[in-house]
């Protein structure tokens, strides 16, 4: 029987709710809940892959790393390297909590975490111009102070504090991409492109070198779910659905829309934050040009209602 | 040959400590070198890893940090650290294939093993991890974490963990599904991150250390491999074995295995975990054991100077 299979990509606040919930209990916690909405989707006949962001856990490596190095002298750790221990410890949380959601609904399925790189063009202009923002919020003026002291570049983020930016290149390729549709045509859950992929370029020779750099975690999974065949993208986010004029008086929740005006909302530019929901619309319009059925976009617990037509945004070929 | 390699964690970190980062990616290149002949020759590999050094990085790095960042269990770390070192790995390895014009993928799974008792009669049953502190900071942390602390003479306190015995893979149907489509695959670093079963049967993370050289056996009885190899560093086989190793390939038996075991008792503690896995197994199925530094890794099965543990007195043809 041909599998039904979907890339769902969760996002940040699946695992760090906020900045007083942080710790490995409250992040174990908050990807349970998560791990059970992604059981009811495996529930309902689909064979899934799992990307995830890893904003503020890579700032908590990045934190350690700096502190001991400044204490310590323990030699710090380079960006890609902190986005692979993050996949390995996301990811084994979420495998765990999978494991025991599936063994408590008597579902016959395995789940695994592969470690995963994502290849991007180390011509992309996104290096002359650092955007996504990483780590921790912080208030503006240590936000500047880290700007003179440490040569950062920072960003006030939706209202939300500052943040860290990196560049954020495109995603050119999932280097893991055929072990990962290996096992899940084997029909296995697996998670990976955890914060996007650990950013990697080809040098002069061929050979795959990391960079600091840090990739769209729904870039990659909308790359990911059109080279494994998918037929739908879910990208989980914080709100329940779109909005047109998102935050203003003429604010318009959008239950569906066709590609074509999806990609007339995304031009028209005034829509959709940038690194916010932008970028969600984005992943959904190449998913959707790349052969893809469905993309829905909504929050953790509407996933299941979502899936059923009742909620959520839903973007369509036509 | 199906093979199970199993290198020490010390060799994928740089002697010097001083190189960061930079010194383990050129241990693991070295390394990678060595596993990709071993491809090259048609062996199929399944690689696992220690991983004392890099965990014992990070708790440093946590300890460092604890008044700002939150700090990380064990079975985090472990989880951290598999991500990283296999990250690294693969990225190496996959390298080294290419540009010898391999098609072979490289992977690594997030693998977690259910531990049971504690290490066999005659091995170390407990491991000290991470750093050393002064007496009244140990009373704390003793108090705060009900962390066991031991005094470990000219250095200070350390905490101590259990050292248990690995039971089963949990991951073990996709490391098979993707060594049986002739992909390398990385797992179960640092022996795997222990988990223990509840009561209803779902799974926890336990603070506790599993030795990589239970899980190698276990790893060659789920993939029937045909010899599991220890790569060690190669004054730690010299010192445990008191021989040179330019001449060839050593045999050992089982009843001269069972007298080093016993006889010995400055045997390292790494090592002697090998050695008792071995004798175990090798009483059981008569599985070959190598055990080589990395420059003769290679040259397996027949051109290599090193150790092979023999079941019986006549030497299993390679």
């Amino acid at each position: 029987m041909p599998q039904k299979i979907a890339v769902i990509a969760i996002g940040g606040n699946s695992l760090v709710k906020d900045k007083s919930r942080q710790s490995l209990q409250d992040q174990y916690k908050a990807v349970n809940e998560t791990c059970k909405h992604i059981t009811n989707m495996i529930q309902q006949g689909w064979t899934v892959a799992i990307g995830h962001g890893n904003g503020p856990q890579v700032g908590f490596v990045l934190r350690r790393s700096e502190i001991a190095f400044q204490v310590e002298s323990i030699h710090e750790v380079p960006l890609d390297v902190c986005g692979a221990d993050t996949q390995g410890a996301t990811g084994y949380m979420l495998q765990q909590n999978l494991y025991n959601e599936f063994l408590e609904n008597d579902i016959d399925k395995k789940v695994v975490t592969v470690v995963t790189q994502v290849e991007v063009d180390r011509n992309d202009q996104a290096f002359q111009n650092p955007t996504k923002p990483i780590g921790s919020f912080m208030d503006q003026s240590l936000a500047f102070k880290k700007k003179e002291q440490e040569g950062w570049s920072v960003r006030e983020d939706a209202g939300r504090g500052w943040r860290r930016v990196v560049p954020s290149p495109l995603p050119k390729r999932v280097v893991e991409e055929p072990a990962v549709k290996k096992l899940i045509d084997a029909g296995m859950c697996v998670i990976t492109v955890g914060g996007g992929g650990i950013p990697v370029v080809a040098d002069e020779s061929g050979r795959l070198v990391g960079i600091a750099a840090v990739i769209d975690k729904d870039y990659a999974s909308s790359l990911l779910a059109k080279g494994i065949g998918a037929e739908m993208l879910v990208i989980s986010t914080a709100v329940e659905k779109v909005a047109l004029n998102f935050g203003k008086q003429d604010e318009q929740w959008i239950d569906r829309m066709t590609l074509e005006q999806a990609k007339e909302y995304y031009a028209e530019g005034k829509h959709f934050a940038k690194g916010s929901m932008a970028p969600k619309i984005q992943a959904c319009i190449w998913f959707i040009e790349g052969g893809g059925k469905t993309a829905i976009i909504t929050n953790p617990e509407n996933i299941s209602r979502a899936l059923a037509g009742e909620t959520g945004t839903w973007i369509v070929a036509d | 040959m199906k093979l199970v390699i199993a290198i020490d964690g010390d060799l994928l970190v740089s002697e010097d400590q001083s190189l960061g980062m930079a010194g383990q990616l050129d241990a693991i290149t070295h390394i990678a070198s060595q596993l990709g002949e071993l491809v090259s020759a048609g062996h199929n590999l399944v690689i696992t890893h220690g991983n004392a050094p890099q965990v014992g990085f990070m708790l440093l790095r946590g300890e460092a940090a604890r008044h700002i960042v939150h700090p990380l269990p064990l079975d985090i770390c472990g989880a951290d650290t598999q991500g990283a070192t296999g990250y690294m790995l693969q990225q190496a390895l996959k390298n080294w294939l290419d540009q010898h014009c391999i098609t072979i993928d490289v992977l690594t799974l997030i693998t977690q093993v259910v531990v049971g008792a504690p290490a066999p009669h005659g091995a170390p049953c407990i491991k000290g991890i991470g750093p050393f502190f002064e007496r009244e900071r140990a009373q704390a942390l003793k108090k705060n974490h009900g962390w066991d602390m031991v005094m470990v003479p000219g250095q200070g306190y350390q905490r101590f963990v259990p050292c248990l015995t690995p039971k089963r893979i949990l991951e073990a149907n996709s490391i098979r599904s993707l060594f049986e489509q002739g992909e390398v695959v990385v797992c179960s670093g640092g022996g795997g991150i222990p988990v223990r079963i509840l009561e209803q049967g779902n799974i926890i993370g336990v603070e506790a250390v599993v030795d990589k050289a239970y899980t190698a056996f276990l790893l060659g009885e789920e993939l029937q491999a045909e010899a599991i190899i220890f790569v060690s560093p190669v004054e730690r086989i010299v010192n445990t074995f008191d021989l040179d190793l330019n001449y060839g390939l050593h045999d050992f038996d089982f009843s001269e295995l069972e007298k080093l075991i016993s006889c010995s008792p400055n045997i390292e503690d790494t090592m002697r975990h090998k050695l008792i896995a071995s004798r175990n197994s090798l009483e059981e199925n008569g599985r070959q054991v190598f055990i080589v530094p990395p420059d003769q890794l290679g040259k397996i099965p027949d051109r290599c100077k090193g150790i092979q543990l023999l079941a019986g007195k006549t030497p299993v043809k390679a």
